[in-house]
């Protein structure tokens, strides 16, 4: 190594003769001496076996000074991204340390068979993982139910100190398909998860980080094949998170006002889309045979309950919310919106333009006159035509 | 174990600055699809797609690397299990053609020596916009000994073509792919008049 040095400090004062090149024995003028020396250096043709390792050495300088930059000049008014912490994690560097800590701390004791198995298949933490973590997993997830999963991940704090828990979390939850023989599947599957659940994994990394306090969660339903296409996903992503919501809340044994608007949320995207896909089921298969045809009646009639314009049903629901002492409107309105805006209710409404005209109509108060005979006694505080008593007929 | 579904593993590389439409490139190949929506890569990317040549079932793994400088580190690093690599750059853009040179430094720093390489010119449907000629592609392609194409990810020009011609070099290279003797016969005969018949078919 030595030898090489002082090859390279001769071969340096051959060719760059009108740099200043104080030849001195300290390590830190040699540095410098160098830094100076660069262009001269990088240029000659007859350096060129010098030039490779060199050049490279200062090209990784300078893309650190890059990097460093970058991250410097991210949201300066941030104070999240003025954070070390955060910094050091924007650094290529970092963050493949930060994997292969995660891995080795986290994934090779929960789950030492998968751990393995990635090892065998030689496939590094930081092939997939620097995308989830740079884009907070905004790939990995239908665009739907990022705000979900970004909701617990900033939970508690800007330093979001459950990330690692969601990524062991992603991980335990594919391990199925990530056990796969094939390299090249488990990659694929790595790289474009499919079917992944954020209800479960937020309730599996709850788990993983206070598995005292959260029971773990039964696993999934089956990952969606790859034909089904994202779009079905999407469709269905709130029914599924009101699904994942009754199994956590389940865990701790107390129902709460967020879960009951869940369940709110479930019913109306049911009662959006079931009767439309129930009847097109219907359209397509007139004449089932026996077998077909009773349990789509049944599906049927289940659609039809559904369209009943008596929404009861959920008022019973608010109502309950309302004796817990919460605010009835808001959890049951605020929840409801974004299923009566998606994609499944415009369906539904183009299927059927009843449906459209029936739910005005529920929403519309029935007026009931008063006679004055009804009104004559002043202890009623039903309302009447003469509040103020001013006729004296 | 599954059983082996192809004879030979090739794993292909795409290089060149960000934007050129490497991932797009890789899309069009692999799935036959196009989207003009610029969705950056994040540090690297990945596909297979199994093809047949000379009656062998090849399965290419395609890595698609992120071109901005600062994942450099990572996508480095991928270099060296390449068998061939695709150099792209964007024909509309002349910084992403000089970058060219930088990139061939890269693949001669971190690659296998024998990694068969190829440079694209992306997105030359784009004629109106051109603003690097297709001789100055040519050019430095021969000066470095190395195959070129101008393709487009949008129009589908040549990327099928792209991707064969490649995966011919290196099952040309591999171990039974051929008698050494017939390789030198199709470099000297089939090649060179099958390219220019490319970039004619291309553009013009």
């Amino acid at each position: 190594m030595e030898f090489t040095l002082l090859k390279t400090i001769n071969l340096i004062s051959k060719t760059s003769s009108t740099k200043k090149l104080s030849m001195g024995n300290n390590v830190g003028g040699f540095t410098r001496t160098l830094e100076i020396s660069y262009q001269a250096l990088v240029s000659p043709n007859h350096l060129h076996v010098l030039q490779s390792a060199w050049n490279q050495h200062f090209c990784d300088n300078e893309l650190k000074a890059l990097i460093l930059q970058d991250v410097v000049r991210t949201f300066p008014d941030e104070t999240y991204f003025r954070d070390s912490n955060v910094q050091d994690l924007m650094n290529p560097n970092e963050v493949i340390k930060y994997l292969e800590k995660v891995k080795e701390e986290h994934l090779v004791p929960l789950d030492p068979e998968l751990a393995t198995h990635l090892n065998n298949c030689n496939i590094s933490m930081e092939l997939f993982g620097i995308r989830w973590l740079r884009l907070l997993f905004g790939r990995e997830f239908p665009r739907t139910e990022i705000p979900h999963l970004w909701s617990y991940l900033f939970s508690e704090g800007p330093l979001l100190p459950n990330i690692h828990y969601v990524i062991i979390a992603m991980l335990i939850s594919m391990k199925k398909s990530l056990l796969d023989p094939d390299p090249g599947t488990v990659l694929s599957a790595l790289m474009r998860p499919v079917g992944l659940n954020v209800g479960h994994v937020i309730a599996f990394s709850l788990h993983l980080a206070r598995p005292l306090v959260y029971a773990r969660p039964s696993t999934p339903p089956p990952p969606l094949s790859q034909t089904q296409s994202r779009n079905y996903l999407r469709d269905w992503s709130l029914e599924e998170r009101g699904v994942a919501g009754q199994s956590t809340s389940s865990d701790e044994g107390v129902a709460e006002g967020a879960d009951v608007a869940r369940e709110l949320a479930t019913l109306a995207l049911l009662r959006a889309q079931l009767p439309a896909a129930a009847a097109a089921l219907a359209q397509v298969l007139p004449k089932s045979p026996p077998h077909i045809a009773q349990p789509l009646q049944k599906i049927l009639q289940l659609s039809a309950l559904l369209q009943c314009r008596n929404h009861a049903l959920v008022d019973v629901e608010t109502a309950l919310e309302a004796d817990e002492g919460q605010a009835p409107e808001k959890t049951g309105k605020r929840q409801l919106v974004p299923v009566i805006v998606s994609t499944g209710s415009r369906v539904a409404h183009a299927a059927k333009p009843g449906v459209k005209s029936l739910k005005k109509q529920v929403k519309e108060v029935p007026l009931k006159l008063f006679h004055q005979i009804e009104c004559d006694s002043n202890v009623s505080d039903l309302p009447c035509l003469d509040p103020l008593r001013l006729r004296t007929e | 174990m599954a059983k082996k579904t192809y004879d030979l593993l090739f794993k292909l590389l795409l290089i060149g600055d960000s934007g050129v439409g490497k991932t797009c490139i890789l899309f069009r190949f692999s799935d036959n699809h196009f989207t003009t929506t610029f969705i950056s890569t994040i540090g690297i990317d990945f596909k297979i797609k199994t093809v047949e040549l000379r009656g062998k079932k090849i399965k290419l793994q395609i890595w698609d690397t992120a071109g901005q400088e600062r994942f450099h580190t990572i996508t480095t690093s991928y270099y060296r299990g390449a068998m061939g690599i695709m150099l792209v750059y964007d024909i509309t853009n002349e910084k992403t053609f000089d970058d060219i040179v930088k990139w061939l430094r890269n693949i001669d720093e971190h690659a296998n020596e024998d990694v068969e390489k190829m440079i694209l010119g992306n997105k030359c449907d784009m004629e109106e916009k051109r603003a690097v000629s297709r001789e100055r592609g040519e050019a430095i392609a021969r000066e470095h000994g190395i195959r070129f194409m101008e393709t487009s990810a949008k129009a589908n020009v040549n990327i099928e073509r792209a991707f064969n011609e490649l995966a011919e070099a290196i099952l040309d290279k591999t171990a039974g792919g051929r008698e050494p003797d017939a390789d030198h016969a199709r470099i000297a005969v089939e090649r060179r008049p099958s390219r220019a018949q490319h970039q004619r078919a291309c553009c013009t």
